[in-house]
């Protein structure tokens, strides 16, 4: 156990870099952990309209009348500069002009003009608003006429139609058990604790991790080990004991902090899901610094991986942004880096992402990949020195 | 001083090209201070690897007590002591804690390990420094922590390489003492160098390499009588005239007479009364000279007239 003892003897004079680390990210994740949680919600989208009415008829002011139900209406100078001005300051998203003789039009079933022949309007090309008053005015006009082909009045074809879009739509998003998580043990909000986890797991445990290990095996001290009693495959067993154990009271911690930032003991499937999310990709962390020192690269250039590493894959693989905010490209290089797999796990556990269990399965499964391919290239590496 | 501790049988290792050990054998007895002498490159420490099983070597054999040395003759390796050229301890531990933690690679029960520890601290007098970070010792008391951590565990073979290298005189003469005193208390020691006078102090019979080969062994006076110049008389003068110098080599045991920066270098080979035959002269030709001494043959001698080079080009 000699070599066990002095691995954590050396860990005591490189743990001060991993306090730094912890304190720095916990006081960053404070305020974004504990910021307004944003409600999954959904509001009907409102306009600003001027409306022109040339018609001055019953038609006219009932269309006006259901427009004002769902719209705030802008009331503006009869003055097309003026009108112009007021689109291009954003304080109409629409003008609608309705002309003289929209009421003959509109009852005219053999009348083939739609919406934007009834109708002229002022507006933005190609803005969402003429997408939603086109879609609007359009859906009015046909079933005011289905109404009237009925057999109904014009006046009570108004009523019928204007009855059925004051009902609006409900919307309801669709929680199911098997396609999404929404657990309000696990928000997304303390999501972002864990999503970021992947840099700082890199950071810490590469920084104090790779250093120990160097120390260990600098020449001289080395070849006065490999002179004594001790065997090789015991020094080799207790430095991986060391190692794993150094990296778990490294996750340990993280994890502590975690939970004063959650506000107790982790609770829900979820939650727990990405505690171990983060324990496996801890000790991927622990094997990528076992790999880069079988290389015999100095501290320096250790600090350097770290920081390229970690920043980099966190950055490609939307620890920092979500992943759904990130080009095709990028993503598909992504897919080549475990922080990958861990990010889409947790996304998929805090319901940013859609995915069942067996995708969060299958992400631990390829992030485990990574530490299979990251040991069997440290062996051989190794075996080679 | 009858049992063999290390035979080394025809040792090759090779490094690419360049052969650094050459059909070496060697031959150490128990209670020995060994010396292996030999400007630097010349092999000593490839040698010292390959007993102590830290190098692989193409040819040849090396038994340790009587045992082949593999890697894993862990029985064998914890009856050695190293004591490294270079500072073999670690900077993150002080140096209590860098003697205890070599003693423990052998001594597993604590108590014994803890007066092994005092002990070898007290020998090599760092009592004074073991809360002291290796870093903050001068470069003598930090060779010091090197020994202890080597010889703590109270090895039957203790290896020295160049443990000297870069430490003040002060320093050196502890060294040296201390390692004649762990002869003393019984350990066989292997000392490498290329400083001959230290060899020559401590050492009771030498092996000096050059190329990786052995070029000559025995004991100091052994090696020293190998050679044909048995002292040098060097006399501070003037360019002498060359009927001076042409005297002076007729007298039976003067082998070779030159005049080298202000001093005349009279090489004698064996005869009692040199240096009294040689004043005469001088006395005779009424030559003005200042100091007059006389040296015995060195080790450096002895390497020069093998290989034609001094010892430390």
């Amino acid at each position: 156990m000699q070599v066990f003892k002095l691995f954590f003897k050396i860990a005591k004079s490189k743990i001060f870099i991993g306090i730094v680390y912890l304190v720095v990210f916990l006081a960053i994740c404070f305020p974004m952990v504990h910021s307004t949680q944003e409600k999954l919600d959904f509001t009907d989208t409102s306009l600003a309209l001027y409306i022109r009415d040339e018609d001055h008829s019953e038609a006219s002011q009932r269309l006006i009348e259901t427009l004002a139900k769902k719209n705030e209406i802008v009331d503006l100078e009869n003055d097309n500069t003026k009108i112009l001005d007021a689109m291009y300051y954003e304080i109409v998203d629409y003008a609608l002009v309705i002309p003289e003789g929209y009421e003959d039009h509109l009852s005219h079933l053999d009348d083939e003009a739609m919406s934007h022949e009834l109708f002229q309007s002022y507006h933005m090309r190609d803005s969402y608003a003429v997408a939603m008053m086109s879609l609007d005015l359009n859906e009015y006009v046909r079933n005011v006429r289905m109404k009237i082909a009925q057999g109904l009045p014009l006046s009570d074809a108004l009523t019928e139609v204007e009855k059925s879009m004051e009902q609006g739509v409900e919307v309801k998003f669709y929680v199911s058990d098997e396609k999404t998580f929404v657990d309000e043990n696990y928000t997304q909000n303390f999501a972002v604790f864990f999503q970021m986890m992947p840099y700082i797991l890199i950071a810490v445990i590469v920084n104090v991790l790779a250093p120990i290990l160097l120390t260990l095996n600098r020449k001289d001290p080395r070849d006065r080990i490999e002179c004594s009693r001790v065997s090789i495959a015991s020094y080799v067993r207790q430095i991986f004991s060391g190692s794993a154990i150094l990296t778990v009271i490294i996750w340990l911690v993280f994890m502590l902090g975690g939970m004063l930032l959650y506000g107790g003991m982790y609770k829900g499937t979820s939650c727990w899901m990405a505690v171990l999310n983060s324990f496996i990709f801890a000790m991927i962390s622990a094997i990528f610094a076992i790999f880069i020192v079988s290389f015999n690269v100095g501290t320096t250039v250790v600090g350097m991986i770290s920081q390229i590493f970690g920043l980099g894959m966190a950055f490609m693989c939307g620890c920092f942004f979500p992943q759904s905010m990130l080009g095709n490209g990028i993503l598909t290089i992504a897919k080549v880096l475990p922080a990958y797999w861990y990010v889409k796990a947790n996304d998929i556990l805090s319901g940013a992402q859609l995915g069942t269990m067996k995708d969060v399965w299958m992400c631990f499964a390829v992030e485990m990949g990574f530490f299979v391919l990251l040991l069997i290239g440290t062996i051989v590496k190794r075996s080679r020195k | 001083m009858s049992n063999t501790v290390v035979k080394v049988e025809n040792l090759v290792k090779k490094y690419k090209e360049l052969t650094a050990v050459d059909q070496l054998n060697l031959e150490i007895k128990e209670g020995e201070v060994f010396g292996l002498l030999g400007p630097n490159g010349c092999g000593k420490t490839t040698t010292i690897s390959c007993i102590l099983s830290l190098l692989a070597f193409d040819e040849g054999k090396i038994e340790v007590f009587g045992k082949e040395m593999t890697p894993v003759s862990y029985d064998l390796k914890s009856m050695i002591g190293i004591v490294p050229q270079n500072m073999a301890v670690f900077d993150e531990l002080n140096v209590y804690e860098n003697v205890d933690c070599f003693c423990g690679m052998y001594i597993a029960d604590q108590a014994t390990r803890k007066q092994y520890v005092d002990e070898a601290l007290d020998f090599v007098g760092l009592n004074d420094f073991r809360k002291f970070r290796p870093k903050k010792l001068s470069g003598g008391l930090a060779r010091r922590l090197n020994i202890a951590c080597g010889i703590a565990h109270k090895p039957k073979l203790i290896i020295f390489d160049e443990p000297t290298v870069a430490v003040d005189p002060q320093s050196r003469n502890k060294i040296l003492e201390g390692i004649v005193d762990l002869n003393k208390q019984g350990a066989t020691v292997i000392y490498t160098s290329h400083y001959m006078e230290e060899v020559e102090q401590i050492c009771s019979r030498i092996v000096i390499m050059d190329h990786g080969k052995k070029i000559a062994e025995g004991t100091s006076d052994e090696l020293k009588r190998t050679i044909k110049n048995t002292e040098t008389i060097f006399i501070e003068m003037d360019e002498p005239a060359a009927s001076l110098t042409e005297k002076m080599k007729t007298l039976a045991n003067v082998s070779d007479v030159s005049w080298k920066e202000g001093k005349l270098v009279i090489a004698c080979t064996g005869g009692r009364h040199n240096l009294i035959d040689i004043m005469e002269i001088l006395q005779a030709e009424k030559v003005q000279f200042g100091r007059v001494w006389s040296e015995l043959p060195t080790l450096n001698d002895v390497f020069l007239t093998i290989t034609g080079k001094e010892l430390r080009d």
